[in-house]
């Protein structure tokens, strides 16, 4: 169960977003020497892997997170984890998924370790979907939606990023979170409705 | 179906969210770097320690090779054996920073059971068996109010398998011990205290920051002690006939010493940077001037006055109230911005008063009453020599409050200039 997210079919969806977003075709051919370079513990290589994918990888750890200074510590472990297993990229699959996997890993972990999941927060404001202020449609982009993100309570926001930004289906949502399909399902449906709710429609 | 209608709520999403990027924390790359660093170093040297195997250097570069691929897949306690044979074999320098990477995963793994409890499958094999997994979950009750709580305990419970995989370290092994994990799950009981935690053996040192410090200072007090006016006639008296009034007079201005204060600073963390401290401080004072004294009578003359010179020394201790603000924190600097104030009470105040004309020497005090207070503010930079162990400096200034007794050297020039000098062990 646990090895899962590792195991993980990527889901086609994301597969082509990652290498949409991923680095350009030649540069993809520069990146395999550069994780060679990595490995050797190269470290001018390793800093500029890391430059290529903090950036990302902040992003994501920062809406797994909500919290800033929490995401920064998410990043670093992550980043060390990464180089510190980086014998363990096969090649197979592009590297920024792979990354990208680790960074995921570490901040479910981290949700996990730091029970930062204040249940009654959670009930308060699951129950009162609809006291958020709605966002004018208008001004959503990319720091008014990872806002909104952020706001939610850390279960809806797991699920809602699992499933809707990283691909994966309930089923190894559940597997993975050891909870059930339908329970991973009920979590996406109101982290939908609460994000619906604030976001105001015309 | 009902999902239909969000379809454009996560395509917003996605379109938006996926692959944006953010500005990455300055100083973070360098936090990355240093803790690769100490990853390493203590490794080189137990690597040295390790290499007591028969493995012969010609195989090394097979060894070196099948022991890091090795290690890093099965991510086992044991495989640390491998490594080791790999890293003796391996004594070329060349290959040798490959191989203690290779060292440094295994170790990883090792201390991390929940490390390689995430760890990739480097094969990338569906799921094994998922059809028991499944199985064992769905009891989880589907009455409970799907509702976060069970989300969030469920988080809680998922736990790493065993922490020690088995040697072996196939997937096929580790299912057995999935199932066993999941069934704990019925019992609503938080299994975080009885699960084994080895993510506690630092795998990386940690970032933690600080929670507490502790230093020793020096304070050496700056400008502002050429003072303009110098206090007016003093009234001492000699303890041994405290009724009996001395008056001072200064025939030219004071010189003074440079006062340096010595303390001790406590400080505690209440979040990641801000901080807030206190202790004890010591500040000895003193002056000398040329002057004159005479013995006032009950009535108020004054009888025939004694030049002389003089010192005069003011001792005073001190608890400061102070707050800090870290606004650098890196692992071997950190700088910080800080304000607050001092409560000071006098212990004492004398004069030395040594007759001209060779008729003696005596000793006159004054009191002072009252807590001087004081405002401060500065900033200071902070180098890490070796854990916990700094040292420091804080320039800043003091201003002092003004108060009735005019009696004492801040009252001419109250806004002082200083720089502590100190050593800070911080945790």
């Amino acid at each position: 169960m646990q090895r899962f997210l590792g195991n993980l079919h990527l889901h086609s969806r994301e597969s082509q977003a990652s290498q949409h977003h991923a680095v350009a075709g030649t540069k993809d051919m520069r990146v395999p020497n550069l994780i060679e370079l990595c490995k050797q513990g190269d470290r001018a290589a390793q800093k500029s892997l890391f430059d290529t994918l903090a950036p990302k990888m902040f992003s994501v750890c920062l809406r797994y997170m909500g919290d800033r200074a929490a995401a920064e510590d998410v990043l670093q472990d992550g980043f060390i984890t990464l180089f510190t297993k980086l014998d363990t990229y096969s090649g197979e699959g592009p590297f920024e998924g792979w990354a990208r996997k680790i960074f995921v890993n570490t901040a479910l972990m981290s949700l996990r370790k730091t029970d930062a999941l204040s249940l009654s927060d959670d009930i308060d404001i699951a129950r009162g979907v609809g006291d958020g202020v709605p966002t004018p449609v208008q001004s959503l982009g990319y720091k008014e939606l990872m806002k909104l993100i952020a706001q939610l309570p850390t279960g809806f926001r797991t699920v809602f990023n699992l499933y809707v930004l990283e691909g994966y289906s309930h089923k190894e949502i559940a597997e993975a979170l050891g909870i059930s399909e339908n329970t991973s399902r009920s979590q996406l449906r109101r982290a939908r409705m609460m994000l619906q709710d604030r976001i105001k429609k015309e | 179906m009902l999902e239909d209608k969000f379809t454009e709520l996560d395509q917003l999403f996605r379109s938006v969210i996926e692959g944006a990027e953010e500005q990455v924390p300055s100083g973070l790359w360098s936090s990355i770097s240093d803790h690769l660093d100490a990853l390493i170093a203590p490794l080189a040297g137990a690597a040295g320690v390790a290499g007591a195997s028969a493995v012969a250097s010609s195989t090394s570069t097979s060894a070196s090779t099948a022991g890091a691929t090795g290690t890093a897949a099965s991510g086992a306690g044991t495989a640390a054996t491998g490594a080791g044979t790999a890293v003796s074999g391996a004594a070329t320098a060349a290959s040798a920073s490959h191989i203690v990477t290779a060292v440094v995963v295994s170790t990883l793994a090792v201390g991390t059971g929940v490390g390689s409890y995430f760890i990739l499958n480097r094969s990338e094999e569906p799921v094994p068996e998922p059809s028991h997994v499944i199985e064992v979950v769905e009891p989880v009750p589907e009455e409970m109010p799907a509702d976060t709580i069970d989300f969030v305990t469920a988080i809680r419970r998922v736990s790493p398998p065993v922490q020690p995989e088995p040697p072996a370290a196939e997937p096929d092994p580790v299912q057995p011990e999935a199932l066993e994990v999941v069934e704990p799950v019925r019992e609503r009981v938080p299994s975080r205290t009885s699960r084994p935690r080895p993510e506690k053996q630092p795998r990386v040192p940690e970032a933690k920051y600080r929670t507490f410090s502790f230093d020793l200072h020096l304070v050496p007090e700056f400008a502002g002690i050429r003072s303009g006016a110098d206090p007016a006639a003093v009234m001492a008296y000699n303890p041994l006939a405290v009724d009996r009034q001395v008056e001072i007079l200064q025939d030219e201005k004071s010189r003074f010493k440079m006062p340096v204060s010595r303390g001790i600073g406590l400080r505690f963390y209440l979040s990641r940077r801000w901080s807030v401290g206190t202790g004890v401080n010591y500040t000895k004072q003193e002056r000398s001037f040329s002057g004159s004294y005479a013995l006032v009578n009950p009535d108020g003359t004054r009888q025939k006055s004694t030049p002389a010179r003089f010192t005069n020394e003011q001792v005073y201790v001190g608890v400061p109230l102070t707050a800090y603000f870290d606004i650098v924190q890196a692992p071997k600097w950190n700088v910080y911005a800080y304000g607050g104030g001092m409560f000071e009470k006098c212990l004492h105040d004398r004069y030395r008063a040594e007759a001209r004309n060779g008729k003696g020497i005596h000793y006159l005090r004054q009191d002072v009453k009252g807590i001087q207070a004081s405002l401060n503010l500065g900033a200071g930079l902070e180098y890490k020599i070796f854990d916990p162990v700094g040292i420091y400096v804080a320039p800043g200034l003091r201003y002092h409050l003004p108060r009735n007794q005019l009696n004492t050297m801040w009252s001419d020039q109250p806004l002082r200039f200083h720089a502590e000098f100190g050593v800070r062990l911080a945790w």
